[in-house]
């Protein structure tokens, strides 16, 4: 891709891949290294998209591929819980509870989530992304919306 | 309510203007290092005979082996023949050949071969790494980020068999027996498309013999970044600096007793520890350590006299 293109690719995606990548790390530095590996790797393909949708769909597929392989370095693997990671949550009044909720699923269920509810994706292209079954990624919502709800009834009944 | 909680809470993480401009600079720099015509071309000439390779190359097919020849170029007496790590996961066979490292990179090329179908092919992209950090001491204390390559170099139609070659730059340490070479995914048809390797990938396990270092203490610093020392093998050079700033972006200059100027282009690097960063840049083709009288980051130049770094002071031109 030259370099024209790339970089209005990256001025209209790199929020997406960003948040993809932290949605799924929950790390703002590996979520940013992420975001320049990503836009590396379409500066590089040799893939012609045929639309801005195309691209898209492209970059969503790459940005999954490339957090998947951040979790499977040394370092990741001896990492510390997102939970001992975090910074000090907000207050649920302006949505940092349902992000941390989200942040706190297993990890598998991170993605499909943030795609469904911030990308509004449909299930066919989440499953393309992920590269996974229609019914596997309709399996995870649904029992991440139940491991949601439980979560965030439970901080409401806390408070 | 969900839906819009998560958006609001997700919102407070846009990237932020100092990040999408690095996105832009990483994006630049990559596109000079594709376009831009090297105007400092090295007048150094090949002393290379490829005496070290053959062993390794033996198992190799035709077409490999001269592909690893071409990927080695004048290094071949540099690198290690590696015999004996091999390891099949899900039918694909990937055993490496040769490897060869500094104290700053480490470099190593592994055949993969499809045991039971033909899945692999020219334009399949790697994912993987050189793990340096022995696993006990990746379960705490500082972490050591660098930067890692891995890249199918050549495929041979015949056989099926690709050649990959797998880069980690950093902080090498002294010992390199039992070093892992972990192959996560291989994707046949790019990184948007299928992946192979399952859940665990492939690792194997190696020994590399480390090149010596010239190795200078510097002093001063370029926008930020307190300089520390320069090391210099027959692969590249590397510079260590404090954590305070990156100059990875700078263009890096070596200057050689002959007059002959090196512009160094590829490369990595990335934090040490807590409190400092590492850039390396590769040679194209091997230099005498020794031979080298000076260095420049982004025009501000160090002279080099054995284990003494002169004053820097700035260049009108690089050349």
């Amino acid at each position: 891709m030259e370099r024209n293109e790339a970089e209005q690719a990256a001025r209209a995606y790199a929020p997406m891949v960003f948040h993809l990548a932290y949605a799924r790390i929950g790390n703002e530095a590996d979520a940013e290294d992420v975001m320049q590996e990503v836009f590396l790797r379409l500066v590089k393909t040799k893939t012609v998209f045929e639309s801005d949708e195309h691209c898209r769909a492209w970059l969503l597929r790459v940005t999954v591929n490339c957090v998947s392989d951040v979790f499977r370095t040394p370092w990741r693997r001896h990492d510390l819980p997102l939970s001992e990671t975090q910074a000090e949550p907000a207050c649920e009044s302006d949505g940092m509870g349902v992000l941390e909720a989200v942040l706190a699923l297993p990890p598998k269920y991170r993605i499909p989530v943030h795609l469904y509810y911030y990308e509004e994706l449909p299930i066919a292209e989440i499953a393309h992304a992920m590269g996974k079954s229609e019914p596997v990624v309709k399996t995870r919502l649904f029992r991440a919306r139940a491991m949601l709800r439980k979560t965030l009834k439970g901080e409401e009944e806390n408070a | 309510m969900l839906r819009t909680k998560y958006i609001e809470g997700m919102k407070r993480f846009d990237p932020n203007d100092a990040q999408i401009a690095q996105l832009m600079e990483v994006l630049e720099v990559e596109r000079l290092k594709k376009h831009v015509p090297r105007v400092l071309r090295t007048a150094l000439i090949a002393a290379a005979i490829c005496v070290a390779m053959a062993a390794s190359a033996l198992a190799l097919s035709p077409t490999l082996r001269e592909a690893l020849e071409s990927a080695l170029g004048a290094y071949a007496p540099y690198a290690t023949a590696v015999e004996g790590a091999v390891c099949v996961e899900n039918g694909i066979e990937i055993k490496v050949v040769s490897a060869m490292a500094d104290g700053s990179m480490v470099k190593v090329y592994a055949e993969a071969r499809d045991l039971t179908g033909d899945h692999l092919g020219a334009e399949m992209q790697v994912s993987g790494l050189i793990d340096r950090a022995r696993p006990e001491s990746s379960a705490g204390g500082p972490v050591t980020m660098t930067t890692q390559r891995g890249t199918c170099i050549s495929f041979d139609e015949t056989t099926g068999t690709a050649l990959l070659e797998f880069v980690t730059w950093g902080s090498i340490p002294n010992d390199l027996t039992g070093i892992r070479l972990l192959v996560f995914r291989l994707y046949p048809d790019g990184q948007s498309g299928e992946a192979l390797g399952g859940d665990e990938g492939w690792e194997l396990k190696l020994n590399v013999e480390r090149l010596e270092q010239r190795e200078i203490d510097l002093t001063g610093e370029i926008d930020g970044a307190k300089l520390n020392t320069v090391s210099i093998s027959p692969l590249g050079v590397s510079l260590h600096t404090d954590g305070a700033a990156s100059i990875s972006s700078y263009p890096m200059v070596v200057y050689l007793q002959d007059g002959t100027i090196l512009c160094l282009e590829n490369g990595g690097g990335g934090v040490i520890g807590l409190e400092g960063r590492i850039l390396c840049r590769e040679f194209e083709n091997p230099v005498d350590p020794n031979q080298v009288i000076g260095i420049s980051m982004g025009y501000w130049y160090i002279s080099l006299d054995g284990d003494t770094a002169g004053q820097g002071h700035w260049l009108t031109s690089l050349s």
